[in-house]
């Protein structure tokens, strides 16, 4: 037995105070008139009350608590014998059981269980055992236990989960577990796994507690070579043709092979079909031949997507071993169209032509583009519309047009104004967002001025973040406005002199979702104009994904995930893209038909995708009839590869080396603080203190309950203390 | 005899006049014996004495005349008539007192009725009160019995208790041979109640004590634990009375036991009254010690 606060012991001293309390309180006893002490003062023991004092269950109950307490603060631990440990015979062992979907691979599965049952079965009366489920992430079935009929139940119990494989998490439970078990023993782990490479990587490294025993059983071994294909990725190419949308969808299929170092290769080629379903209908098959280690695409017709409907689709693979990772699941859902207003200047039909070429490519969204001259702008047109695109023409709007533009915008609609020769006249257009002019920069003479630097971190660039994404150098621009932007606005991309190329007058809109002032939407300023009359930046590739994330970030478009992976956190968005409010209820329907209840806490849905399938979003209110909405989910990919963890290299990095085995013990031996974390003797004692106190309490109130006044029938005057 | 049918000190502390209650119990407590309440009056003969001038000659005995010649007159007890003092201590202890009455109480109540019962005798009754000193003294005589029932009717508790004082006073003023009843709880040394006495019996007094204790100071049977606060002095002793009890009971029937014994070895009558008893108990006491005195004068 041990301290860790010894110091603490001086809280003992506080026992005195209950015992002078008591002391004090003594003398309420009852005065009695009396005739004369002549008798009493010759009584040799008449004092003897003096040195007793009341209610001694209660004192020692007081006392009892305090001292618990000065105990608990002082911290004590078990110091234990670790030599006593060595001569004892029972055993912990705790097993690690791969979960994984890569162990349904042939019997995996019912080897490891069977391997676990057995490592179970062989506990003597004394041993205890205790069992560890995991993925990638770890889950301690039970406590260490003597019952092995419990931890055989559990092992039946247990299933295959669609997870991933990450043995760190696992490890790091199983050496909580055997560090709380204490030093006496045997302590063994077992991890029974088929030991993939991507459940381990070189930087993890776990130390088990000295004397642990570590065995692996490894039930991906026995075969020289295996081989899984697996449906790994889809991608989709919308058009449209007219009002029809299609939609032509790839595949990528993998197959990989595993063999020994020593097994010669099999060279044999991966022939399977591919089925295409649309609503649980297989509507194209497609056969593949894949070599060894390779991977291919495997595209199928467009197919017509109806509109207002999510169309549920999945590409199967026939014919495998894993069969969990054969299907791959997503939703199809009709493109969103932004609609596009570009107001030109009157009688200049030129000007907006690459920018509404760049516009009709869209595909996801797509962009419905209306053109009007600035002369013929009526506020009617911009019903529907998203974005409205100014083209040099803010000099010909009449004043009535600029209110409605800045009203559009202060009710959340996008606006992107480029600026050139009409800077003058727009400037009453500007005004309303604060922006003036410097002074025009000709840049004619010399060399053009080029774009220095854009923020990647800003939608409009985040495509161009990374590394020969998008080249904005080769640019020139011979004329811009140095505009001075105002305060709040931020300049996301800047020309080689510092003057800004392009503001985003609401940048608050992105960081906080939602605008503030009298402007909630979005506005992009570009000192320049959107043809090749003061710059070469619609000839440029650039251009054209500049001008669709332009638009989409101005339109608050993000593109809607066609399918999640197990293990991520879905947001689904509302029909309509509406924000949840506060309290909205939904019930998730999973794939295996367990219901639960998802309260929206703004924006959208958050929920934990937990199972490969499609999921179904139903609103609880019973008078509403929409379509339910949908969220598919595969399995992980990288539990695909079933390529094998270099058992040793693992070893070396979980277990103690060899030279530090000798000092195991004062190496890896708990601390005294860590050894009595885990005791929490303390909690004991406080748990106990807590318990005297309240008998104190319960004690105490029952015997003032009982003392009731005394009334001195003996004195004649009725005197009574 | 049995106490049983005599008034009970509750009944006797409802009965706020002296005088009635003194009537209530010498009555019935001569009635009681059955015998006739006029003892004394010519008669029990006592003795024959030679006959001097101025004799009533109708108590001339003739028939011992005609046998001797000569003039001899009958004495009679009722006529040998006595004095009667009755010393009550009036100290603060005797204000206690655990039942109807207390002990100052009790004792007012049987000086009363010793005083009538006296007076019914033809004695003549005296009072003294007294504490540390003598606080009322009434002198004996043949009509004082309404003096001493006032006087005893204004008896309030005094201070601090002493015997030897005041009644050696007491010794003084008694002149003649006298009965000298003595009422304390006699919270004293038995030494100086022994010696005080004495002083009464030496001058041929009869002397009887009535040693008044209530029952508590009897048996002590208080519980818990108890600041006990001197009546007289002030001072407070915390005891506890389950430890304290019976070296107290012995100490008080040791004490008790020596003025029983000391006092009846110098021919004083003692008689220990729980005042939870009915007077007459004490009065047959009384009786029982004037008749021995009657007899033996």
């Amino acid at each position: 037995m041990g301290l860790l606060a010894p110091l603490f012991l001086l809280g003992l001293a506080a026992v005195a105070v209950p015992v002078l309390i008591h002391l004090r309180l003594r003398h309420r006893s009852r005065v009695v008139r009396f005739p004369s002490l002549m008798f009493i003062s010759q009584a040799p023991y008449r004092s003897m009350r003096r040195r007793r004092l009341r209610d001694v269950l209660l004192l020692l109950m007081r006392c009892l608590a305090v001292a618990l307490l000065a105990l608990a603060f002082a911290r004590p631990l078990w110091q234990g014998d670790a030599a006593a440990g060595a001569t004892s015979s029972s055993r912990l062992v705790v097993v690690l059981l791969d979960n994984s979907f890569s162990m349904g691979f042939g019997d995996r599965w019912q080897r490891a269980a069977a391997e676990v049952e057995s490592a179970f079965a062989d506990l003597e009366a004394a041993d205890r055992g205790a069992l560890v489920v995991y993925s990638d992430e770890a889950e301690l079935q039970s406590a260490p236990t003597t019952d092995a009929a419990l931890l055989a139940a559990m092992v039946q119990d247990v299933e295959i989960a669609p997870r991933s494989t990450s043995l760190l998490p696992a490890i790091q439970m199983a050496r909580g577990v055997l560090a709380e078990a204490g030093e006496l023993g045997r302590r063994e782990l077992l991890i029974v796994s088929d030991f993939q490479r991507s459940s381990w990587t070189p930087e993890n490294v776990a130390a088990l507690p000295a004397g642990v025993e570590l065995r692996l059983v490894d039930v991906g071994g026995e075969d020289d070579e295996v081989s899984n294909a697996a449906v790994t990725d889809v991608a989709f190419d919308h058009s449209r043709s007219g009002d029809r949308e299609q939609v032509g969808i790839a595949a990528r299929v993998s197959y990989l092979v595993v063999r020994e170092p020593s097994a010669a290769p099999s060279g044999t080629p991966l022939r399977a079909e591919v089925d295409l379903l649309l609503d649980r209908e297989v509507v194209q098959t497609r056969a593949v031949e894949l070599g060894a280690d390779s991977s291919a695409m495997v595209n199928f017709a467009p197919e017509v997507l109806e509109r207002q409907r999510t169309t549920r689709g999945t590409v199967r693979l026939r014919d495998d071993a894993l069969v969990a990772d054969n299907e791959f699941r997503f939703v199809l859902s009709p493109a969103h169209e932004v609609g596009v207003l570009v107001i030109e200047p009157d009688g200049d039909r030129r000007r907006g032509r690459y920018l509404e070429e760049a516009l009709a490519l869209g595909r996801r969204p797509f962009f419905r583009v209306s053109r009007v001259q600035a002369s013929g702008f009526q506020r009617s047109m911009l019903d529907g519309k998203s974005v409205i695109v100014i083209n040099d023409a803010a000099q010909q709007l009449s004043a009535s047009a600029g209110n409605a533009i800045a009203g559009f915008v202060r009710d959340g609609g996008g606006l992107l104004l480029s600026v050139e020769r009409g800077m003058t006249s727009t400037a009453g257009l500007l005004r309303e967002f604060g922006v003036t002019s410097e002074r025009q920069a000709d840049r004619l003479s010399g060399s053009a001025a080029s774009l220095a630097w854009f923020d990647t971190g800003h939608p409009v660039f985040d495509v161009f973040a990374a590394a020969r994404s998008g080249d904005f150098s080769s640019a020139s621009f011979f004329r811009y406005h140095r505009l001075v932007p105002p305060e709040g606005a931020a300049a996301i991309a800047r020309f080689d002199d510092g003057a800004p190329a392009l503001l985003d007058l609401m940048p608050a809109a992105v960081e906080d979702g939602e605008a503030s002032g009298a402007a909630s939407g979005r506005v992009l300023v570009l000192p320049t104009s959107f043809d090749t009359f003061w710059n070469t930046l619609p000839l440029q590739a650039v251009f054209l994904p500049f001008v669709h994330r332009s638009i989409e970030y101005l339109a608050g478009y993000s593109l809607p995930r066609s399918w999640y992976r197990v293990g991520e956190v879905a947001e689904v968005e509302l029909p309509g893209g509406q924000a949840a409010s506060e309290g909205d209820g939904y019930v998730s329907v999973a794939p295996s038909g367990r219901e639960s209840r998802i309260d929206a806490d703004g924006g959208g849905l958050l929920l934990d995708v937990e199972e490969p399938g499609f999921y179904e979003f139903r609103e609880v209110r019973a008078d509403v009839s929409t379509e339910p909405l949908t969220l598919a989910s595969n399995v992980p990919v990288a539990e695909s590869d079933l390529s094998r963890l270099d058992l040793d290299e693992f070893m070396s990095r979980i277990r103690p080396r060899e030279e530090e085995s000798a000092s195991a013990t004062e190496a890896a031996a708990l601390t005294p603080e860590e050894r009595e974390r885990q005791q929490r003797l303390w909690w004991f004692l406080i748990a106990a203190a807590t318990l005297v106190l309240a008998a104190e309490t319960l004690f105490g109130n029952r015997r003032r309950a009982a003392a009731a006044p005394v009334v001195t029938a003996w004195s004649p005057t009725g005197e009574q203390s | 005899m049995s106490y049983g049918r005599f008034v009970d000190t509750g009944t006797l502390a409802r009965i706020s006049s002296l005088d009635l209650l003194a009537k209530t119990v010498v009555e019935g407590f001569v009635s009681g014996l059955h015998r006739s309440p006029f003892l004394g009056r010519s008669m029990d003969f006592a003795e024959y004495r030679a006959y001097q001038p101025g004799d009533d000659i109708r108590r001339v005995d003739w028939k011992l005349f005609c046998r001797t010649d000569r003039f001899y007159v009958k004495e009679f007890e009722a006529d040998t008539n006595t004095n009667l003092t009755i010393a009550l201590d009036v100290s603060r202890s005797m204000d206690f007192g655990t039942g109807a009455v207390t002990k100052l109480d009790y004792g007012r109540y049987l000086a009363a009725c010793l005083g009538y019962f006296a007076s019914k005798q033809k004695d003549r009754i005296g009072l003294v009160t007294f504490d540390s000193e003598i606080v009322d003294f009434v002198p004996p005589a043949a009509k004082h019995l309404q003096v001493v029932l006032h006087t005893i009717d204004r008896i309030e508790p005094g201070g601090g208790g002493s015997l030897r004082e005041p009644l050696l006073e007491v010794v003084d003023a008694v002149r003649r041979r006298s009965m000298v009843v003595l009422i304390s709880d006699f919270y004293e040394d038995p030494e100086t109640v022994i010696r005080t006495a004495a002083g009464f019996r030496h001058k041929g007094n009869d002397v009887i004590l009535f040693h008044l204790l209530d029952p508590a100071e009897l048996r002590f049977d208080f519980d818990g634990e108890l600041d006990l606060r001197d009546l007289e002095t002030g001072v407070r002793e915390a005891v506890m009375p389950d430890v304290l009890r019976d070296q107290y009971l012995e100490l008080i029937r040791e004490h008790t036991r020596t003025l029983d014994r000391s006092l009846v070895e110098a021919g004083i009558d003692y008689t220990l009254v729980d005042i939870s008893q009915p007077l007459d108990a004490a009065l047959y006491s009384y009786l029982s010690s004037r008749l021995y005195a009657m007899k033996a004068r």
